[in-house]
């Protein structure tokens, strides 16, 4: 039978076809014990992440005082 | 506004770069995704579930792949399926009512669930009256350092794993990427005649081949310094473990020696050309590719 942090790995995989990033992210830390030093699971494990404190960062700025701007 | 833009702009790469990433891997997803709902069914059948419906609708989806009629699937992920259908085997209870779906399930289970001849064994078509194929193991002449008795074999086996390890801290000294203990290793082993170089460097190069590493050019370094020990390796096999990493059906990329015959119009070309066997592997080697290719990890197939 499959390790489970094989079956966390296809998860993970799975979650990022469907574009599920948080989810993906989840599966991939399930996975990271066994697939640590592997360079494909890191790019694809650290992108996702970074993916999702850029989204954070991005909530956190206040729209109020963004300034709209118009191009001609 | 800016900071904004910038995070937006990331936010954007990114998603870009998961999705062609994942669109590259579409064929191995597949593959995996095959695997992990047989691994489901085969948990649910081994907690005492029913799953034969869901077996046979896995049997449905994937019986083209499983059979070969696609090249989705390795052979490594054939081992795997086939040792999930001895697993799950002992769990799909043959009964009197059953339906011919479910025989036929069954009888499908017990077919994959059957141990495969490995490539190392011969099989000789003997096929006697009653229709059974005999197996026939055969094993190379022994080497005279194998004379010893056996007993010997396992603190010798210690002493030269010491020597080797301690070879590779030498050899690595100050250098840190294995490629240059690798070839530090090679050296010394075509230079020294180095029964433990060659030993150290063929279990990086195995090392490195494990983790998908292309490693022809440092395989073919180590023939040749076998060949220098005085063990050149049989040219029949020669090809069988050229380290590739490529399945046997694909073509090697790499102009091989035992191409070489007289039947062949380039090699007639040659020799009709004045060209010695020597000089002809001599232009074989300097027609082998780039050693830049060396450390770039295999692609997927």
């Amino acid at each position: 039978m499959l390790r489970p942090t094989e079956k966390a790995y296809i998860r993970a995989l799975r979650a990022l076809d469907r574009r599920d990033y948080i989810q993906a992210d989840r599966e991939f830390d399930l996975a990271r014990p066994q697939f640590n030093d592997d360079t494909e699971f890191k790019m694809l494990a650290e992108t996702t992440k970074t993916l999702l404190r850029t989204r954070e960062q991005l909530n956190t700025i206040d729209l109020d005082d963004l300034e709209i701007e118009v191009e001609a | 506004m800016s900071e904004f833009r910038t995070l937006k702009s990331l936010e954007g790469q990114l998603e870009s770069l998961l999705e062609r990433a994942i669109k590259l891997k579409q064929p191995r997803l597949k593959a995996l995704t095959c695997l992990d709902e047989l691994d489901d069914i085969a948990r649910t059948l081994a907690t005492g579930g029913q799953a034969a419906d869901e077996l046979g609708a896995w049997f449905g989806r994937y019986y083209p792949a499983i059979n070969g009629a696609t090249d989705d699937l390795r052979e490594s992920d054939l081992r795997r399926i086939r040792t999930m259908m001895a697993e799950l085997q002992p769990h799909l209870i043959r009964r009197e009512h059953d339906s011919p779906a479910k025989r036929k399930l069954i009888s499908e289970v017990a077919k994959w669930a059957r141990p495969v001849v490995e490539p190392h064994t011969e099989t000789e078509p003997t096929t006697p009256s009653d229709g059974r194929r005999t197996i026939v193991l055969k094993r190379n002449a022994e080497h005279p350092i194998a004379s010893r008795p056996e007993t010997d074999l396992s603190p010798r086996f210690t002493e030269t794993l010491e020597r080797v390890t301690d070879l590779y801290r030498d050899l690595e000294g100050s250098r840190a990427h294995l490629l240059s203990v690798l070839d530090n290793a090679l050296t010394k082993a075509m230079t020294q005649k180095h029964d433990d170089a060659i030993l150290l460097a063929a279990t990086i190069i195995y090392s490195l081949r494990m983790r998908g590493y292309k490693v022809e050019p440092y395989v073919a370094r180590l023939k040749r310094a076998e060949e220098l020990l005085g063990r050149p390796s049989k040219p029949s096999s020669s090809a069988d473990w050229t380290l590739t990493g490529q399945p046997a059906s694909e073509e090697p990329r790499t102009v091989s020696r035992n191409r070489l015959n007289a039947a062949d119009p380039v090699t007639q070309s040659r020799f009709r050309n004045g060209v010695t066997e020597a000089e002809n592997r001599f232009r074989l080697d300097i027609e082998r590719p780039a050693e830049t290719t060396v450390g770039i990890p295999r692609r997927e197939r």
